[in-house]
């Protein structure tokens, strides 16, 4: 019975032409674009260390260490820093001589004109050194070795926004669009998905209602028609993925892992678009909820508009451990940035673990096969 | 002759209207059982309720002698329903969608794949077997969306308005598809607000109101049940008082009315009634027009019981 449902639920979604060209044309049109707009862009400009002022404001030994290592001169130097007093800073901030103003104090902080690419890297700069300080602790103080590590970590996080990397991942400045774009195409299918759920729901469709009066448990059905949804979604991935790499954009060597990740990220996709339509009866209110949930699991995660991730990791860090979207984000981040797996491996089994769950939650939700009203 | 359906005592409520009104029915196997009453009577209510898709407050359902559960799989096999909207999957084809409803109760491909053809022969869809749902006319929808339902030869076939917005041609073939299925063994609950459709095929009637169960029986028992036997209408042009009085004294006569030009008369039992009136026409001399002579129809019964039209 799982491979009748599995083969007809494979045939109906590879037959319903406006679902496969939108689920495919999203990813792959997205992906042109942005190779188009930004692809010479990045190839053509190097990375230039960023002209700052640092005022000092309360003495932070660790800071201006770190800061120091920044600026040593070299491939890898972020910021050309220049010591002047507040006036005199703000004074160069005005004439455009610097791009930013970094305070030195026990939470240092900085100034800038306009959200330029500059000062985006600069606030990676202060955004590592934070999370760095969090994680690590006084990080010159308990042990100053801990001071290069953690210009190591600063750099890596910058070098998401400039053209250098410090591991053997991909050596693309701005390959982390297309991450998005494969983060984004992954949560979408929580849309088709949707529309299969209802479809086995008597409350929901006439079509659902002959399904639910024959002699089979629901649990069937909806493992079949999340498997079939899983294997056309990854192959759209998969497919986008050879489209792109083909195109030039470089994703590295870890081409199995990344598709681990794109198998990972249709999964919780998947899921979660089937436990809205198992909970969201009207399908109109449904698809709705779920364009609506991904936007807001993608802006949550960075991936349309940047700085919400940062604040979250700052106030509710567990809401980034569990948003599907920076968890398949932060799993191509994890894989090219680091050279050890544990954050990466953390990250896909989250996500296998969410799935699971949504799935479960899903099937006891649709098993309640009586209705009140239909 | 065992029971395929007993309802006892059910009662429906959507929260203040009471759809189900402590409502009994028992259904042998064998028959062609006709479900009648106007729109919002409680008819699809009661199917959804035997078939377990719905809960109900409070009554027994039992289907072959079984309590029916919605995990009472053993029941569902034997069960066919075709609803009144059309329930197929858009992107297969008419031979994919009977396969696949068919497959979900037949777990043999080879019995499955004889199945399915007999099932698109029974409703005539042989030389349409490639074509999409969308590409058939609304009559051939319908015979597919039947085709669906009895592909895996139930025991126990549920027709919820099979033909509504169906072509005369497209009728007939789905009437009489459903004859054919009860020849072969197949019990049939047949709900319409049809009900010359429901005089025709059914072997007993219930007729229903308001979720209650009005009356039931078969149609003669049914139309027994009301005062009038038969209704005789004649055209005449001009017709003088005294003879309406006189024809209020023809035997079995109850009821007399004479407008635009259209005498009706109706009677309560009796027999030669037609031949009696034409008589006293012509005994005094009175041209007439157009007869009609009317046997009472379940729409009477209804009226007579309710004080209200099917169609209402």
């Amino acid at each position: 019975m799982f491979f009748h449902n599995f083969k007809y639920s494979l045939k109906t979604t590879l037959k319903n032409k406006n679902t496969i060209f939108w689920t495919l044309i999203f990813p792959i049109a997205l992906g042109t674009f942005m190779y188009l707009a930004f692809g010479n862009l990045f190839e053509d400009e190097m990375f230039d260390a960023i002209p700052v002022s640092v005022v000092v404001e309360s003495e932070n030994k660790t800071f201006e260490e770190t800061l120091k290592q920044l600026d040593k001169k070299g491939e890898d130097r972020i910021i050309i820093a220049t010591y002047e007093s507040k006036e005199k800073a703000k004074k160069s901030l005005e004439d455009e001589k610097v791009e930013a103003i970094i305070y030195v104090d026990d939470k240092p902080y900085m100034e800038v004109l306009s959200n330029s690419f500059k000062a985006t890297v600069l606030k990676t700069v202060l955004e590592e050194y934070e999370k760095v300080n969090k994680v690590v602790g006084d990080i010159g103080e308990k042990n100053p070795l801990n001071i290069g590590k953690a210009v190591e970590t600063i750099t890596a996080g910058v070098q998401q926004y400039t053209s250098k990397t410090t591991s053997e991942g991909n050596q693309d400045v701005y390959t982390s669009f297309f991450y998005a774009i494969f983060a984004m195409s992954c949560l979408f299918a929580a849309l088709t998905a949707n529309q299969k759920v209802h479809s086995i729901q008597a409350n929901a469709s006439a079509l659902g209602m002959r399904r639910c009066l024959s002699p089979n448990s629901k649990m069937i059905t909806v493992v079949a028609e999340f498997l079939s949804l899983l294997l056309i979604q990854f192959v759209i991935e998969l497919i986008t993925l050879g489209y792109l790499t083909v195109l030039g954009v470089d994703f590295g060597e870890h081409y199995f892992l990344i598709m681990l990740v794109l198998l990972f990220g249709a999964s919780i996709g998947i899921s979660l678009g089937i436990l809205i339509g198992a909970v969201v009866k009207n399908e109109k209110k449904s698809e709705g909820i779920c364009v609506a949930s991904m936007l807001f699991l993608s802006v949550l995660a960075d991936l349309m508009i940047g700085g919400i991730k940062y604040t979250i990791e700052q106030k509710v860090p567990i809401l980034n451990r569990i948003n599907p979207a920076t968890l398949i984000a932060d799993s191509f981040y994890a894989l090219n940035i680091y050279d050890t797996y544990d954050r990466y491996i953390r990250n896909i089994a989250t996500l296998g673990g969410m799935s699971i769950a949504l799935i479960v939650i899903s099937v006891l939700v649709l098993r309640r096969n009586k209705y009140a009203s239909l | 002759m065992s029971k395929a359906i007993e309802v006892t005592n059910l009662v429906k409520r959507y929260k203040e209207l009471v759809a189900l009104d402590h409502f009994n029915l028992d259904i042998e196997e064998g028959e062609i059982f006709g479900l009648l009453g106007p729109n919002g009577s409680g008819k699809t209510t009661t199917i959804n309720c035997i078939l377990s898709l719905l809960d109900y407050d409070k009554g027994e359902i039992k289907v072959f002698g079984k309590n029916m559960r919605p995990n009472s799989y053993d029941i569902k096999k034997d069960i066919g329903v075709i609803m009144q909207n059309v329930a197929v999957f858009d992107e297969l084809t008419v031979y994919d969608n009977i396969d696949y409803f068919c497959g979900l109760y037949i777990k043999d491909k080879k019995t499955r794949e004889k199945y399915v053809e007999e099932a698109i022969e029974f409703v005539g869809l042989e030389d349409y077997k490639k074509f999409l749902p969308k590409k058939l006319s609304g009559g051939l929808l319908r015979r597919l969306n039947i085709a669906c339902g009895i592909s895996h030869k139930p025991k126990l076939i549920f027709f919820d308005e099979p033909t509504v917005a169906v072509d005369p041609q497209s009728r007939n073939k789905i009437l009489e598809g459903i004859t054919r299925l009860n020849e072969q063994g197949a019990t049939i609950v047949y709900t319409s607000h049809y009900m010359e459709e429901v005089e025709q095929l059914c072997t007993r009637i219930l007729i229903m109101d308001r979720g209650k169960n009005v009356a039931m029986g078969t149609k003669e028992e049914l139309k027994k049940m009301i005062k009038n036997t038969e209704t005789i209408t004649v055209e005449i042009p001009l017709l003088e008082e005294k003879h309406i009085a006189e024809i209020e004294k023809l035997p079995h006569v109850y009821e007399v009315k004479y407008d635009n030009n259209r005498l009706t008369v109706c009677y309560s039992g009796g027999k030669h009634n037609l031949v009696r009136v034409l008589e006293y026409f012509q005994n005094n001399n009175i041209g007439f027009g157009r007869v009609y002579s009317e046997l009472p129809t379940l729409n009477d019964v209804f009226l007579e019981i309710t004080g209200k039209e099917l169609r209402d």
